[in-house]
Protein backbone atom coordinates (compact mmCIF):
# COMPACT_ATOMS: atom_id res chain seq x y z
CA UNK A 1 0.00 0.00 0.00
CA UNK A 2 1.38 3.48 -1.23
CA UNK A 3 1.30 6.27 1.25
CA UNK A 4 -0.12 9.49 -0.05
CA UNK A 5 1.95 12.47 -0.35
CA UNK A 6 2.00 14.49 2.16
CA UNK A 7 1.72 17.58 -0.27
CA UNK A 8 -1.61 15.59 -1.85
CA UNK A 9 -3.94 17.64 0.99
CA UNK A 10 -1.98 20.87 0.90
CA UNK A 11 -3.48 24.52 0.56
CA UNK A 12 0.10 25.69 0.19
CA UNK A 13 3.30 25.19 -0.53
CA UNK A 14 6.27 27.45 -0.39
CA UNK A 15 9.58 26.56 -2.45
CA UNK A 16 12.80 28.36 -1.59
CA UNK A 17 11.14 31.49 -0.85
CA UNK A 18 12.84 34.66 0.15
CA UNK A 19 11.76 38.10 0.67
CA UNK A 20 14.40 40.86 0.84
CA UNK A 21 13.73 44.68 2.00
CA UNK A 22 16.73 46.51 0.42
CA UNK A 23 19.35 45.21 2.48
CA UNK A 24 17.46 43.11 5.05
CA UNK A 25 16.62 40.00 4.30
CA UNK A 26 12.90 39.09 5.96
CA UNK A 27 12.35 35.50 5.04
CA UNK A 28 15.67 33.16 3.95
CA UNK A 29 14.91 29.81 1.98
CA UNK A 30 11.39 28.92 3.52
CA UNK A 31 10.08 25.64 1.71
CA UNK A 32 6.81 24.41 3.55
CA UNK A 33 3.72 23.00 3.41
CA UNK A 34 0.99 23.57 5.06
CA UNK A 35 -2.13 21.25 5.11
CA UNK A 36 -5.98 21.62 5.02
CA UNK A 37 -7.81 21.14 8.03
CA UNK A 38 -4.43 21.94 10.29
CA UNK A 39 -3.73 24.43 12.88
CA UNK A 40 -0.80 25.95 12.25
CA UNK A 41 1.44 28.57 14.74
CA UNK A 42 4.42 30.75 13.31
CA UNK A 43 6.07 31.41 16.43
CA UNK A 44 8.94 33.38 17.30
CA UNK A 45 10.35 36.58 17.99
CA UNK A 46 9.63 40.21 16.85
CA UNK A 47 10.98 40.75 13.68
CA UNK A 48 11.85 37.46 12.40
CA UNK A 49 9.47 37.40 9.65
CA UNK A 50 6.21 35.88 10.79
CA UNK A 51 3.89 38.70 9.47
CA UNK A 52 5.84 38.68 6.06
CA UNK A 53 5.13 34.80 5.57
CA UNK A 54 1.58 35.78 6.34
CA UNK A 55 1.53 38.85 3.93
CA UNK A 56 3.24 36.38 1.20
CA UNK A 57 0.03 34.14 1.59
CA UNK A 58 -2.78 36.91 0.53
CA UNK A 59 -0.33 38.94 -1.47
CA UNK A 60 0.36 41.44 0.93
CA UNK A 61 3.90 40.99 -0.14
CA UNK A 62 5.33 39.67 -3.29
CA UNK A 63 8.56 37.04 -2.81
CA UNK A 64 11.82 38.09 -3.90
CA UNK A 65 12.25 34.61 -5.06
CA UNK A 66 10.89 31.26 -4.54
CA UNK A 67 7.38 30.07 -5.27
CA UNK A 68 4.27 30.15 -3.38
CA UNK A 69 1.09 27.56 -4.10
CA UNK A 70 -1.69 28.56 -3.05
CA UNK A 71 -4.86 26.69 -3.74
CA UNK A 72 -2.70 24.97 -6.62
CA UNK A 73 -2.44 28.40 -8.23
CA UNK A 74 1.41 30.42 -8.46
CA UNK A 75 1.06 33.31 -6.92
CA UNK A 76 3.82 34.80 -9.08
CA UNK A 77 1.54 34.37 -12.13
CA UNK A 78 -1.50 35.79 -10.95
CA UNK A 79 -2.97 38.75 -12.64
CA UNK A 80 -4.00 42.26 -10.83
CA UNK A 81 -7.61 40.72 -11.88
CA UNK A 82 -7.25 37.41 -10.07
CA UNK A 83 -5.80 39.04 -7.12
CA UNK A 84 -9.27 40.05 -5.24
CA UNK A 85 -10.60 36.39 -6.05
CA UNK A 86 -7.80 34.55 -4.64
CA UNK A 87 -7.79 36.90 -1.24
CA UNK A 88 -11.53 35.48 -1.41
CA UNK A 89 -10.58 32.02 0.09
CA UNK A 90 -8.51 33.59 2.54
CA UNK A 91 -9.81 35.37 6.08
CA UNK A 92 -7.36 37.74 7.69
CA UNK A 93 -6.90 38.88 11.75
CA UNK A 94 -4.49 41.62 12.49
CA UNK A 95 -3.81 42.42 15.74
CA UNK A 96 -5.06 46.10 15.33
CA UNK A 97 -8.11 44.36 14.31
CA UNK A 98 -8.16 46.97 11.04
CA UNK A 99 -12.17 47.91 11.04
CA UNK A 100 -13.24 50.71 9.22
CA UNK A 101 -14.15 53.28 11.70
CA UNK A 102 -16.71 55.26 9.71
CA UNK A 103 -19.00 52.06 9.75
CA UNK A 104 -20.91 50.23 12.40
CA UNK A 105 -20.26 46.73 13.61
CA UNK A 106 -22.87 45.05 11.10
CA UNK A 107 -21.13 46.65 7.60
CA UNK A 108 -17.83 46.01 8.35
CA UNK A 109 -18.85 42.09 8.35
CA UNK A 110 -21.08 42.93 5.83
CA UNK A 111 -18.70 43.84 3.51
CA UNK A 112 -16.53 41.11 3.23
CA UNK A 113 -20.41 39.52 1.46
CA UNK A 114 -21.09 43.32 0.05
CA UNK A 115 -17.56 43.04 -1.99
CA UNK A 116 -18.70 39.35 -3.44
CA UNK A 117 -22.02 40.88 -5.07
CA UNK A 118 -23.83 38.56 -2.58
CA UNK A 119 -27.62 39.72 -2.72
CA UNK A 120 -28.82 41.93 0.35
CA UNK A 121 -31.37 39.34 1.99
CA UNK A 122 -28.44 36.99 2.15
CA UNK A 123 -25.98 39.53 3.25
CA UNK A 124 -28.29 40.18 6.29
CA UNK A 125 -28.72 37.21 7.16
CA UNK A 126 -25.38 35.63 7.32
CA UNK A 127 -23.94 39.06 8.81
CA UNK A 128 -26.85 38.59 11.57
CA UNK A 129 -25.61 34.94 12.49
CA UNK A 130 -22.07 35.35 12.28
CA UNK A 131 -22.23 38.19 14.80
CA UNK A 132 -24.69 36.36 17.35
CA UNK A 133 -21.95 33.71 17.26
CA UNK A 134 -19.44 36.27 17.96
CA UNK A 135 -21.55 37.39 20.44
CA UNK A 136 -22.00 40.65 19.11
CA UNK A 137 -24.97 40.68 17.80
CA UNK A 138 -26.10 43.65 20.87
CA UNK A 139 -23.98 45.42 19.37
CA UNK A 140 -24.86 45.63 15.41
CA UNK A 141 -24.88 49.34 15.42
CA UNK A 142 -22.33 50.61 17.58
CA UNK A 143 -19.28 52.48 15.96
CA UNK A 144 -15.62 50.53 16.11
CA UNK A 145 -14.24 53.32 18.48
CA UNK A 146 -17.29 52.54 20.67
CA UNK A 147 -15.85 49.14 21.42
CA UNK A 148 -13.21 47.29 23.31
CA UNK A 149 -10.25 45.70 22.04
CA UNK A 150 -11.82 42.39 22.23
CA UNK A 151 -14.94 43.56 21.36
CA UNK A 152 -13.42 44.65 17.83
CA UNK A 153 -11.10 41.65 17.42
CA UNK A 154 -14.71 39.23 18.12
CA UNK A 155 -15.98 41.62 14.46
CA UNK A 156 -12.55 40.78 13.09
CA UNK A 157 -12.95 37.27 13.47
CA UNK A 158 -16.48 37.77 11.98
CA UNK A 159 -15.62 39.72 9.18
CA UNK A 160 -12.58 36.89 8.25
CA UNK A 161 -14.91 34.40 8.36
CA UNK A 162 -18.21 35.65 7.19
CA UNK A 163 -17.18 34.56 3.83
CA UNK A 164 -16.30 31.15 4.44
CA UNK A 165 -12.87 30.93 3.53
CA UNK A 166 -10.56 27.57 3.31
CA UNK A 167 -7.90 29.58 5.36
CA UNK A 168 -7.61 32.07 8.33
CA UNK A 169 -4.39 34.00 8.86
CA UNK A 170 -4.66 35.44 12.13
CA UNK A 171 -1.76 38.00 12.74
CA UNK A 172 -1.06 38.39 16.31
CA UNK A 173 -5.01 38.14 16.81
CA UNK A 174 -4.39 38.71 20.93
CA UNK A 175 -1.54 40.51 21.19
CA UNK A 176 -3.03 43.23 22.86
CA UNK A 177 -5.51 40.94 24.28
CA UNK A 178 -6.53 40.70 28.04
CA UNK A 179 -6.61 36.56 28.83
CA UNK A 180 -10.60 36.53 29.04
CA UNK A 181 -10.50 38.26 24.99
CA UNK A 182 -7.89 35.93 24.07
CA UNK A 183 -9.65 33.08 25.45
CA UNK A 184 -13.04 34.40 23.42
CA UNK A 185 -11.40 34.56 20.32
CA UNK A 186 -9.62 31.53 20.60
CA UNK A 187 -12.89 29.84 20.63
CA UNK A 188 -14.20 31.21 17.93
CA UNK A 189 -11.66 30.77 15.79
CA UNK A 190 -11.16 26.73 16.85
CA UNK A 191 -15.16 26.74 16.18
CA UNK A 192 -14.45 27.51 12.50
CA UNK A 193 -11.24 25.40 12.24
CA UNK A 194 -13.63 22.52 13.09
CA UNK A 195 -15.70 22.75 10.37
CA UNK A 196 -12.68 22.13 8.33
CA UNK A 197 -10.89 25.59 7.67
CA UNK A 198 -7.16 25.83 7.78
CA UNK A 199 -6.30 28.12 9.99
CA UNK A 200 -2.24 30.22 10.84
CA UNK A 201 -1.78 32.06 13.67
CA UNK A 202 1.38 33.87 13.72
CA UNK A 203 2.03 34.60 17.52
CA UNK A 204 4.70 35.27 20.10
CA UNK A 205 2.76 34.24 22.90
CA UNK A 206 3.68 31.32 24.21
CA UNK A 207 0.58 31.27 26.51
CA UNK A 208 -1.21 30.97 22.86
CA UNK A 209 0.22 28.00 22.27
CA UNK A 210 -0.83 25.96 25.21
CA UNK A 211 -4.65 27.03 24.31
CA UNK A 212 -5.19 24.94 21.34
CA UNK A 213 -3.04 21.87 20.09
CA UNK A 214 -1.32 22.70 16.83
CA UNK A 215 1.58 22.00 14.88
CA UNK A 216 4.27 25.00 15.35
CA UNK A 217 6.99 26.50 13.37
CA UNK A 218 9.58 28.86 14.54
CA UNK A 219 11.01 31.37 12.30
CA UNK A 220 14.56 32.98 13.40
CA UNK A 221 16.15 36.36 11.70
CA UNK A 222 13.66 35.27 8.16
CA UNK A 223 15.14 31.25 8.60
CA UNK A 224 12.82 28.71 9.18
CA UNK A 225 14.37 26.73 12.41
CA UNK A 226 13.27 23.00 13.53
CA UNK A 227 9.37 23.07 14.79
CA UNK A 228 9.68 22.67 18.46
CA UNK A 229 7.40 19.60 19.31
CA UNK A 230 4.88 22.02 22.53
CA UNK A 231 1.89 20.83 23.40
CA UNK A 232 1.50 17.57 21.30
CA UNK A 233 0.90 19.36 17.94
CA UNK A 234 1.81 17.04 15.08
CA UNK A 235 4.94 17.54 13.25
CA UNK B 1 -25.10 50.06 -9.37
CA UNK B 2 -28.17 50.31 -6.90
CA UNK B 3 -25.77 49.65 -4.27
CA UNK B 4 -22.85 51.74 -5.44
CA UNK B 5 -25.33 54.64 -5.65
CA UNK B 6 -26.14 53.53 -2.09
CA UNK B 7 -22.72 53.63 -0.86
CA UNK B 8 -21.50 56.43 -2.61
CA UNK B 9 -24.38 58.57 -0.57
CA UNK B 10 -23.73 57.27 2.43
CA UNK B 11 -19.85 58.38 1.65
CA UNK B 12 -21.05 62.08 0.92
CA UNK B 13 -22.44 61.98 4.22
CA UNK B 14 -19.89 60.25 6.00
CA UNK B 15 -17.16 62.48 4.77
CA UNK B 16 -18.71 65.49 3.97
CA UNK B 17 -16.09 67.67 4.68
CA UNK B 18 -14.09 66.69 2.14
CA UNK B 19 -16.41 66.42 -0.62
CA UNK B 20 -18.17 69.96 0.18
CA UNK B 21 -14.48 71.11 -0.53
CA UNK B 22 -14.42 69.38 -3.78
CA UNK B 23 -17.75 70.55 -4.28
CA UNK B 24 -16.80 74.13 -3.88
CA UNK B 25 -13.59 73.96 -5.57
CA UNK B 26 -14.97 73.03 -8.80
CA UNK B 27 -17.96 75.73 -8.62
CA UNK B 28 -15.34 77.81 -8.54
CA UNK B 29 -13.18 76.97 -11.13
CA UNK B 30 -16.62 76.34 -13.37
CA UNK B 31 -18.19 79.97 -12.01
CA UNK B 32 -15.20 81.58 -13.35
CA UNK B 33 -15.49 79.95 -17.02
CA UNK B 34 -19.11 80.45 -16.63
CA UNK B 35 -18.86 84.10 -16.02
CA UNK B 36 -16.47 84.15 -19.20
CA UNK B 37 -19.40 82.59 -21.31
CA UNK B 38 -22.14 84.58 -20.25
CA UNK B 39 -19.59 87.57 -21.28
CA UNK B 40 -19.13 86.25 -24.86
CA UNK B 41 -22.53 85.31 -25.09
CA UNK B 42 -24.25 88.38 -24.70
CA UNK B 43 -21.36 90.06 -26.48
CA UNK B 44 -22.28 87.87 -29.58
CA UNK B 45 -26.31 88.50 -29.23
CA UNK B 46 -25.11 92.37 -28.91
CA UNK B 47 -23.35 91.90 -32.17
CA UNK B 48 -25.82 90.01 -34.29
CA UNK B 49 -28.93 92.41 -33.05
CA UNK B 50 -26.24 94.89 -35.00
CA UNK B 51 -25.53 92.60 -37.24
CA UNK B 52 -28.98 92.81 -38.64
CA UNK B 53 -29.16 96.53 -39.36
CA UNK B 54 -26.44 96.33 -41.53
CA UNK B 55 -28.10 98.38 -44.52
CA UNK B 56 -25.95 99.44 -47.88
CA UNK B 57 -27.28 102.69 -49.72
CA UNK B 58 -26.96 102.56 -53.38
CA UNK B 59 -27.55 106.29 -55.10
CA UNK B 60 -28.72 105.76 -58.75
CA UNK B 61 -26.94 108.25 -61.82
CA UNK B 62 -29.37 111.33 -62.02
CA UNK B 63 -31.33 111.15 -65.05
CA UNK B 64 -30.30 106.82 -65.33
CA UNK B 65 -32.76 104.79 -67.54
CA UNK B 66 -35.80 103.09 -66.01
CA UNK B 67 -34.31 100.36 -68.14
CA UNK B 68 -31.25 100.31 -66.08
CA UNK B 69 -32.67 101.26 -62.86
CA UNK B 70 -34.88 97.89 -63.41
CA UNK B 71 -31.35 96.20 -64.51
CA UNK B 72 -29.78 97.60 -60.98
CA UNK B 73 -31.96 96.25 -58.97
CA UNK B 74 -31.76 92.98 -60.48
CA UNK B 75 -28.26 92.80 -60.02
CA UNK B 76 -28.04 94.03 -56.67
CA UNK B 77 -30.92 90.67 -56.03
CA UNK B 78 -28.79 88.42 -57.15
CA UNK B 79 -25.75 89.78 -55.66
CA UNK B 80 -24.80 87.03 -52.46
CA UNK B 81 -25.05 88.42 -49.14
CA UNK B 82 -28.13 90.23 -49.97
CA UNK B 83 -31.40 89.86 -47.95
CA UNK B 84 -33.46 92.63 -49.46
CA UNK B 85 -33.18 95.49 -52.13
CA UNK B 86 -36.17 98.50 -51.58
CA UNK B 87 -36.46 101.02 -54.01
CA UNK B 88 -36.35 104.25 -52.86
CA UNK B 89 -37.75 106.79 -55.63
CA UNK B 90 -36.31 110.17 -55.26
CA UNK B 91 -39.87 111.69 -54.16
CA UNK B 92 -40.23 108.74 -51.74
CA UNK B 93 -36.66 110.20 -50.44
CA UNK B 94 -37.73 113.59 -50.17
CA UNK B 95 -40.57 113.15 -48.43
CA UNK B 96 -39.14 110.48 -46.08
CA UNK B 97 -36.65 113.40 -44.93
CA UNK B 98 -39.12 116.19 -45.14
CA UNK B 99 -40.88 114.32 -42.57
CA UNK B 100 -38.23 113.50 -40.40
CA UNK B 101 -37.17 116.69 -40.19
CA UNK B 102 -40.79 118.73 -39.72
CA UNK B 103 -40.59 121.71 -37.71
CA UNK B 104 -37.36 122.38 -39.77
CA UNK B 105 -39.53 122.80 -42.97
CA UNK B 106 -38.42 126.49 -44.19
CA UNK B 107 -35.17 124.45 -45.02
CA UNK B 108 -36.91 122.84 -48.00
CA UNK B 109 -38.58 126.25 -48.92
CA UNK B 110 -36.78 127.64 -52.07
CA UNK B 111 -35.30 124.49 -53.08
CA UNK B 112 -36.56 124.05 -56.61
CA UNK B 113 -36.16 120.90 -57.79
CA UNK B 114 -35.29 117.55 -55.57
CA UNK B 115 -31.47 116.94 -55.18
CA UNK B 116 -32.21 113.53 -53.72
CA UNK B 117 -30.98 110.72 -56.03
CA UNK B 118 -33.09 107.64 -56.98
CA UNK B 119 -31.60 104.84 -54.54
CA UNK B 120 -32.04 101.24 -53.65
CA UNK B 121 -31.75 99.96 -49.94
CA UNK B 122 -29.94 97.02 -49.53
CA UNK B 123 -30.24 94.97 -46.60
CA UNK B 124 -27.20 92.63 -45.97
CA UNK B 125 -27.61 89.38 -44.89
CA UNK B 126 -26.76 88.52 -40.94
CA UNK B 127 -23.98 86.03 -41.87
CA UNK B 128 -22.30 88.63 -44.43
CA UNK B 129 -22.47 91.39 -42.44
CA UNK B 130 -18.93 91.14 -41.78
CA UNK B 131 -16.92 94.63 -42.37
CA UNK B 132 -14.38 92.89 -45.20
CA UNK B 133 -17.51 91.43 -46.79
CA UNK B 134 -19.88 94.41 -46.89
CA UNK B 135 -16.58 96.32 -48.14
CA UNK B 136 -16.44 93.90 -51.20
CA UNK B 137 -20.10 93.99 -51.54
CA UNK B 138 -19.98 97.60 -52.12
CA UNK B 139 -17.02 97.67 -54.25
CA UNK B 140 -19.04 95.33 -56.50
CA UNK B 141 -22.37 97.81 -56.35
CA UNK B 142 -20.20 101.22 -57.06
CA UNK B 143 -19.02 99.17 -60.59
CA UNK B 144 -22.74 98.86 -61.93
CA UNK B 145 -23.48 101.29 -64.55
CA UNK B 146 -26.23 103.16 -63.37
CA UNK B 147 -24.97 103.38 -59.83
CA UNK B 148 -23.32 106.54 -58.63
CA UNK B 149 -22.21 106.10 -55.02
CA UNK B 150 -22.35 103.78 -52.75
CA UNK B 151 -22.86 104.55 -48.57
CA UNK B 152 -22.61 102.01 -45.69
CA UNK B 153 -21.33 102.71 -42.33
CA UNK B 154 -20.49 101.07 -39.17
CA UNK B 155 -16.80 100.68 -39.85
CA UNK B 156 -17.15 100.50 -35.77
CA UNK B 157 -18.88 97.03 -36.51
CA UNK B 158 -15.36 95.74 -37.52
CA UNK B 159 -14.18 97.18 -34.44
CA UNK B 160 -16.39 95.60 -32.14
CA UNK B 161 -16.44 92.19 -34.03
CA UNK B 162 -12.96 91.87 -33.71
CA UNK B 163 -12.81 93.17 -29.66
CA UNK B 164 -15.26 90.49 -29.34
CA UNK B 165 -13.24 87.78 -31.48
CA UNK B 166 -10.76 88.80 -28.81
CA UNK B 167 -12.60 88.24 -26.07
CA UNK B 168 -14.01 84.85 -27.06
CA UNK B 169 -10.62 83.97 -27.59
CA UNK B 170 -8.99 84.86 -24.37
CA UNK B 171 -12.14 82.87 -22.78
CA UNK B 172 -11.38 79.58 -24.29
CA UNK B 173 -7.74 80.38 -23.40
CA UNK B 174 -8.80 81.13 -20.10
CA UNK B 175 -11.21 78.23 -19.92
CA UNK B 176 -8.35 75.70 -20.80
CA UNK B 177 -6.70 77.28 -18.52
CA UNK B 178 -8.96 76.78 -15.79
CA UNK B 179 -9.98 73.69 -16.72
CA UNK B 180 -5.98 72.45 -16.05
CA UNK B 181 -6.47 74.45 -12.81
CA UNK B 182 -9.69 72.84 -11.95
CA UNK B 183 -8.66 69.53 -12.86
CA UNK B 184 -5.32 70.04 -10.82
CA UNK B 185 -7.22 70.75 -7.55
CA UNK B 186 -9.88 68.15 -7.98
CA UNK B 187 -6.94 65.63 -8.26
CA UNK B 188 -5.36 67.12 -5.27
CA UNK B 189 -8.66 67.20 -3.30
CA UNK B 190 -9.70 63.56 -4.46
CA UNK B 191 -6.17 62.42 -4.01
CA UNK B 192 -6.47 63.84 -0.06
CA UNK B 193 -9.34 62.17 0.11
CA UNK B 194 -8.52 58.92 -1.34
CA UNK B 195 -5.12 58.69 1.40
CA UNK B 196 -7.59 59.83 4.18
CA UNK B 197 -9.50 56.65 3.57
CA UNK B 198 -6.60 54.24 2.37
CA UNK B 199 -7.10 52.35 5.38
CA UNK B 200 -10.71 51.62 4.17
CA UNK B 201 -9.52 50.90 0.79
CA UNK B 202 -6.85 48.35 1.81
CA UNK B 203 -9.09 46.32 4.25
CA UNK B 204 -11.45 46.52 1.27
CA UNK B 205 -8.85 45.11 -0.90
CA UNK B 206 -8.14 42.52 1.77
CA UNK B 207 -11.27 41.13 2.01
CA UNK B 208 -11.21 40.51 -1.65
CA UNK B 209 -13.04 44.02 -3.29
CA UNK B 210 -12.49 43.98 -7.36
CA UNK B 211 -11.21 46.96 -8.28
CA UNK B 212 -14.60 47.68 -9.89
CA UNK B 213 -16.36 47.26 -6.43
CA UNK B 214 -13.81 49.77 -5.01
CA UNK B 215 -13.47 52.73 -7.56
CA UNK B 216 -17.43 52.42 -8.89
CA UNK B 217 -18.05 54.43 -6.02
CA UNK B 218 -15.23 57.06 -5.94
CA UNK B 219 -16.12 57.46 -9.54
CA UNK B 220 -19.72 58.48 -8.80
CA UNK B 221 -18.36 60.48 -5.87
CA UNK B 222 -16.33 62.73 -8.39
CA UNK B 223 -19.59 62.93 -10.90
CA UNK B 224 -21.54 64.03 -8.31
CA UNK B 225 -18.83 66.17 -7.03
CA UNK B 226 -19.11 67.58 -10.63
CA UNK B 227 -22.66 67.86 -11.01
CA UNK B 228 -23.35 69.56 -7.58
CA UNK B 229 -20.33 72.31 -8.50
CA UNK B 230 -21.60 73.33 -11.48
CA UNK B 231 -25.42 73.45 -10.45
CA UNK B 232 -23.65 75.99 -7.66
CA UNK B 233 -21.87 77.64 -9.92
CA UNK B 234 -24.45 78.31 -12.04
CA UNK B 235 -26.91 79.29 -9.27
CA UNK B 236 -24.09 81.69 -8.07
CA UNK B 237 -23.46 82.82 -11.40
CA UNK B 238 -27.31 83.75 -11.70
CA UNK B 239 -27.37 85.37 -9.02
CA UNK B 240 -24.73 87.68 -10.11
CA UNK B 241 -26.20 88.23 -13.40
CA UNK B 242 -29.38 88.62 -11.46
CA UNK B 243 -27.98 91.65 -9.61
CA UNK B 244 -26.14 93.47 -12.08
CA UNK B 245 -28.61 93.26 -14.92
CA UNK B 246 -30.99 94.82 -11.94
CA UNK B 247 -28.19 97.46 -11.37
CA UNK B 248 -28.07 98.32 -15.11
CA UNK B 249 -31.68 98.83 -15.41
CA UNK B 250 -32.35 96.97 -17.99
CA UNK B 251 -30.68 99.79 -20.31
CA UNK B 252 -31.12 100.35 -23.69
CA UNK B 253 -32.26 97.27 -26.46
CA UNK B 254 -29.21 96.96 -27.44
CA UNK B 255 -27.41 95.75 -24.96
CA UNK B 256 -30.33 94.23 -23.51
CA UNK B 257 -28.71 91.03 -20.98
CA UNK B 258 -29.66 87.69 -20.91
CA UNK B 259 -28.51 84.45 -18.71
CA UNK B 260 -26.71 81.55 -20.66
CA UNK B 261 -28.59 79.24 -23.21
CA UNK B 262 -30.43 76.31 -22.33
CA UNK B 263 -27.38 74.94 -24.15
CA UNK B 264 -24.77 76.43 -22.46
CA UNK B 265 -26.08 75.90 -19.08
CA UNK B 266 -26.11 71.42 -20.52
CA UNK B 267 -22.33 72.26 -21.95
CA UNK B 268 -21.62 73.61 -18.14
CA UNK B 269 -23.13 71.03 -16.44
CA UNK B 270 -21.03 68.43 -18.58
CA UNK B 271 -18.17 70.26 -18.32
CA UNK B 272 -18.33 69.73 -14.60
CA UNK B 273 -19.36 66.24 -14.31
CA UNK B 274 -16.57 65.76 -16.78
CA UNK B 275 -13.74 67.62 -14.28
CA UNK B 276 -15.16 65.71 -11.67
CA UNK B 277 -15.32 62.36 -13.31
CA UNK B 278 -11.65 63.13 -15.28
CA UNK B 279 -10.06 64.19 -11.40
CA UNK B 280 -11.32 61.12 -9.91
CA UNK B 281 -9.76 58.94 -12.86
CA UNK B 282 -6.32 60.62 -12.39
CA UNK B 283 -5.69 60.47 -8.92
CA UNK B 284 -7.21 57.08 -8.82
CA UNK B 285 -5.11 55.65 -11.29
CA UNK B 286 -1.97 56.89 -9.40
CA UNK B 287 -3.33 55.74 -5.53
CA UNK B 288 -4.35 52.74 -7.13
CA UNK B 289 -0.79 51.86 -8.52
CA UNK B 290 0.76 52.69 -5.46
CA UNK B 291 -1.50 50.59 -3.29
CA UNK B 292 -1.10 48.12 -5.30
CA UNK B 293 3.17 48.12 -5.33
Amino acid sequence: MTQPDPADDAVIRLFNVSKRFGAKLALSNITLDIRKGEWLYVTGPSGAGKSTLLKLFYLGEKTTSGQVLAFGTNMNRLTAKEVPFLRRRFGIIFQDFKLIPNRNVFENVALVLEARGEPQNMIDKRTRNILRHAGMDKRMEAMPTSLSGGEQQRVAVARAIAGQPDVILADEPTGSLDPKSAEIIIGLLAAYHEKGATVMVATHDRDLLARKKGRIIRLEEGRLVEPEPVNGGRL
Amino acid sequence: MKRHMKRTLKDFTSHAFLHGITVVTIALTILIAGALLLVVENGESVISSWKNGVRIMVYLKGGAASADVEGTGHSLETMGGVAKVSFISRDEALTDLMESMEGQASLFEGLGENPLPDAYEVEVTPEAAEWERVQAMAAAMVKLPAVDEVEYGRSWLARVSRLLKMVELAGIALAGLFFIVALFIVYNTVRLALYSRRDEIEIMQLVGATGGFIKIPLYLAGVLEGAMGSILALFVLFGAYALFASGTGGGADAFELSFLSLGSMGGVFLYGIFVGWFGCFLSLREFMKEASS
